[in-house]
């Protein structure tokens, strides 16, 4: 959402490129050739929000060779497959291995192109997870070690006066700590405390 | 014929004192008289001397000399005409005869017989007691004395007699023993027990009795022909006795005197031995003698040529004969080795064409297998190829759809049309996808009919499909063989093909290089075997190295440029690699990599 997603086309035909970029194009994706791996990974930066469409049989680095490398770089990057030898084989070692779809050359536009669709919409949203999860966890890092503490007694749903006989505290001075602690976390409610922290697995 | 080497005990004589007395009172002419020693000059002496007398008495005008010669150097004299008479025996005369004009004017007559007679006889004497000899054929195997070999009546006329009975005087008599003259040698060695018998001239023996130098009857002849008119024991016919001779140069007149004197010589010696001289006998009997002894005139005409040659020559011929045998065995073994070498030759000659016969079978099955493979990947590859420009066409035409489909297209001319137009062709351009698709699965190789083989049989079988290209490129194999219990998993006849389409790229890759030597490692890399195939071509092109595996690609000219995309693609559908490079040592090496194991052998079939 922040830019526009970027389709990354790496396949050693020049015409296939060029045809897939114009195809997408039509229904407003932009897409950008390479002609092997290694020019790919010299204009990628990792993070970028877009989706890869890799030929599986190229000169030089091979395809599956490309998506295992990329799986280290951002394992958010989909990947889909494409190939001119529809080798059942492949394609379970390929989808194995955690590309996103495989397709067959020639392929259908629309099949192709609702699942780049698709691709695009999950890459997005993996990366707004991340980021909201980052977050998240920068928030969790400015508690102090108490307020860390009393964070997760609170979640456990645990009343005040319990917290404060556990860490042998006043209940007033639990209750300072908690209203630091909904503030730090930009929480509203204690429910909506519970909801935030809950990718952070606390518990 | 005769090769008898006795010794002869040659008398030297002359009677100087004489020579000399006559010699003052004679005229200029010399005459020189001849004769042989056969005796000892003593004897000689005595003998002749009445004749000497008379002679020189009756021809006071000449010197007569007298030379006391042997018989090889009598006949040396006659034949340089250093003499004018010769007085020798009748063989000896005979001889000269044969070679010499020589002619008889009289024959001696003995002087101790009465009625006296010319003639010469041999008689064999053997002691009294000696009852075991009484015939020719007794003297088989005895010891025989005699004077000489060449004594005429001294041994000739015996041998003849003994030829005639049927003896062979070199084999059949036990030894002979010559003492050479004087005959009366002969007596003593028989009395000491030398000899058997002896051969003595007739009458000697009972002249020697007259003389009181023995006892007649202490001996006894062998065989006595009891000849009429003659007193003495003889064992042999009867001879002329000795000639003389004048030779062909004497003066006539002087033979005519000579002659005359001769014939008037009688006188009587002391002893009462002294010769005389008649008129010339026939020598026809002794000429008899000597034809069947082959001897003199006669020597060169032996009685039985071809037998006396087979005699004479027979330990060469029995050598010869077996030299030939030899010869001839050494000659039907080594026809029989020959046969033998020729059948063996023949029959591997023909194993080897039966086994050619059978590795081009097979060559020729694998080339067709290959081929059809070959075909198979040359349809994969035309699909891969028209594949690429099908799927642009079809994105293309989608593009074009998709941008006249939009809003801002809406009032363009003829867009329904190209809508249409755009549609049509991603349509056709996928029919065509879906054909090449299917023809592409139809391809699509089978699963490989895997089975466990063990390695080395399968390299050693990939070898020999290529033993004849090795030959007929000189390729020298290197290849040291694999563990026997590597095994590998696959299709026998892909990994053969890829096998042996290695060795061939590697034989092809050699062939303008002087040194073609073609190595096959087997390595093992962690859990996989790693099959070398190094040789010592030129190596790989920069140029072409990215394009190695390409379908099409290719550097031969007759060549489709599938081989090796084709051995890739076997290589994968078994879990494996197939890698060219440059061997550091120069050359290319091809390396195929495939998942092995080790197990014992009787699990792996080669087969």
């Amino acid at each position: 959402m922040t830019d526009n997603p970027q389709v990354w086309i790496v396949d050693d035909d020049q015409q296939v490129r060029q045809s897939l970029a114009w195809l997408l194009g039509s229904v407003g994706i932009d897409a950008q050739g390479y002609a092997d791996a290694q020019r790919f990974l010299e204009a990628y930066s990792p993070k970028t929000p877009g989706c890869l469409l890799l030929d599986v049989r190229m000169p030089g680095m091979g395809g599956l060779a490309l998506q295992k490398h990329l799986k280290t770089l951002d394992p958010c990057l989909p990947v889909i497959l494409l190939t001119g030898h529809g080798d059942v084989a492949m394609a379970v070692s390929a989808m194995k291995a955690g590309a996103f779809d495989f397709f067959e050359k020639p392929f259908n536009d629309q099949q192709l192109i609702d699942c780049i669709q698709r691709a695009l919409n999950e890459n997005q949203h993996a990366i707004l997870q991340a980021s909201q999860y980052n977050e998240l966890v920068e928030r969790y890092a400015c508690l102090t070690p108490r307020e860390q503490e009393v964070l997760s007694l609170l979640l456990k749903g645990e009343p005040a006066k319990v917290i404060a006989d556990r860490l042998f505290i006043s209940p007033k001075t639990v209750d300072v700590h908690r209203s630091k602690v909904m503030s730090k976390m930009q929480a509203d409610s204690l429910a909506d405390l519970v909801r935030l922290c809950q990718p952070l697995e606390l518990i | 014929m005769l090769g008898f080497a006795a010794p002869h005990y040659w008398i030297q004589g002359c009677l100087f004192a004489l020579l000399l007395s006559s010699s003052l009172s004679a005229s200029a002419r010399d005459i020189t008289l001849g004769v042989l020693a056969w005796r000892d000059a003593e004897a000689i002496e005595t003998t002749l001397e009445p004749t000497l007398i008379a002679l020189r008495n009756q021809l006071p005008d000449h010197v007569f000399e007298v030379e006391f010669l042997p018989l090889a150097e009598l006949e040396q004299a006659v034949a340089e005409g250093r003499v004018d008479f010769v007085m020798t025996n009748p063989g000896h005369y005979v001889q000269l005869n044969d070679r010499y004009s020589v002619s008889p004017i009289a024959t001696l007559q003995a002087p101790d017989l009465d009625p006296p007679l010319q003639v010469v006889g041999s008689v064999v004497v053997t002691l009294a007691q000696a009852d075991s000899i009484q015939d020719w054929t007794d003297l088989k195997d005895r010891r025989i004395g005699a004077v000489s070999a060449d004594a005429f009546g001294g041994f000739q006329l015996v041998r003849d007699k003994l030829e005639r009975a049927g003896l062979n005087v070199q084999r059949d008599i036990g030894q002979w023993v010559f003492t050479g003259f004087p005959m009366e040698n002969l007596i003593q060695i028989l009395d000491e027990g030398q000899v058997d018998a002896i051969i003595l001239r007739s009458c000697l023996l009972e002249s020697l009795a007259r003389e009181g130098k023995l006892v007649q009857s202490d001996y006894r002849p062998v065989i006595d022909l009891q000849l009429p008119n003659h007193p003495c024991w003889v064992s042999t016919p009867l001879y002329p006795d000795w000639p003389f001779l004048q030779l062909g140069t004497t003066d006539p007149h002087l033979a005519r005197q000579v002659l005359q004197v001769l014939l008037q010589v009688q006188v009587e010696t002391p002893q009462g031995v002294a010769y005389k001289w008649a008129a010339p006998l026939s020598y026809r009997p002794v000429y008899d003698v000597f034809e069947r002894l082959r001897l003199g005139p006669f020597a060169a005409f032996p009685l039985n040529p071809f037998a006396a040659f087979v005699h004479q020559y027979r330990f060469w011929l029995l050598g010869l004969m077996l030299f030939m045998l030899l010869g001839f065995m050494h000659h039907l073994r080594a026809e029989y080795l020959v046969r033998r070498r020729t059948r063996e030759l023949d029959q591997s000659l023909k194993e080897q064409r039966q086994a050619e016969a059978a590795a081009h079978q097979r060559q020729s099955e694998l080339l067709h297998l290959s081929r059809f493979a070959l075909m198979g990947e040359l349809a994969a590859g035309l699909a891969h190829e028209l594949n690429q420009p099908l799927t642009a066409i079809v994105n293309y035409a989608n593009g074009c759809y998709r941008y006249l489909n939009t809003p801002q297209a809406a009032d363009f001319e003829h867009r329904d049309k190209l809508l249409q137009a755009s549609e049509l062709i991603a349509a056709q351009g996928e029919q065509a996808g879906s054909i090449i698709k299917n023809l592409r699965a139809f391809l699509r190789k089978e699963t490989p009919n895997t089975e466990v083989i063990a390695l080395h049989p399968l390299l050693v079988e990939a070898l020999e499909f290529m033993q004849a290209s090795f030959r007929q490129h000189q390729v020298e194999l290197d290849y040291s063989p694999c563990p026997p219990d590597w095994l590998i998993q696959g299709d026998r006849v892909q990994l053969l093909q890829i096998l042996v389409n290695l060795l061939a790229n590697a034989v092809d890759a050699m062939q303008a290089q002087p040194q073609r030597r073609l190595s096959l490692r087997v390595t093992e890399i962690q859990d996989r075997v790693a099959i070398h195939v190094i040789d010592t071509g030129v190596g790989i092109p920069k140029a072409i190295e990215s394009h190695l595996f390409d379908p099409f690609f290719t550097t031969k000219p007759e060549g489709m440029g599938l081989g090796l995309r084709l051995s890739q693609t076997l290589a994968e559908a078994h879990h494996g690699q197939l890698m060219l490079h440059d061997h550091p040592a120069g050359g290319a090496e091809a390396l195929l990599i495939l998942p092995g194991f080790k197990g014992p052998t009787e699990n792996a079939n080669d087969r």
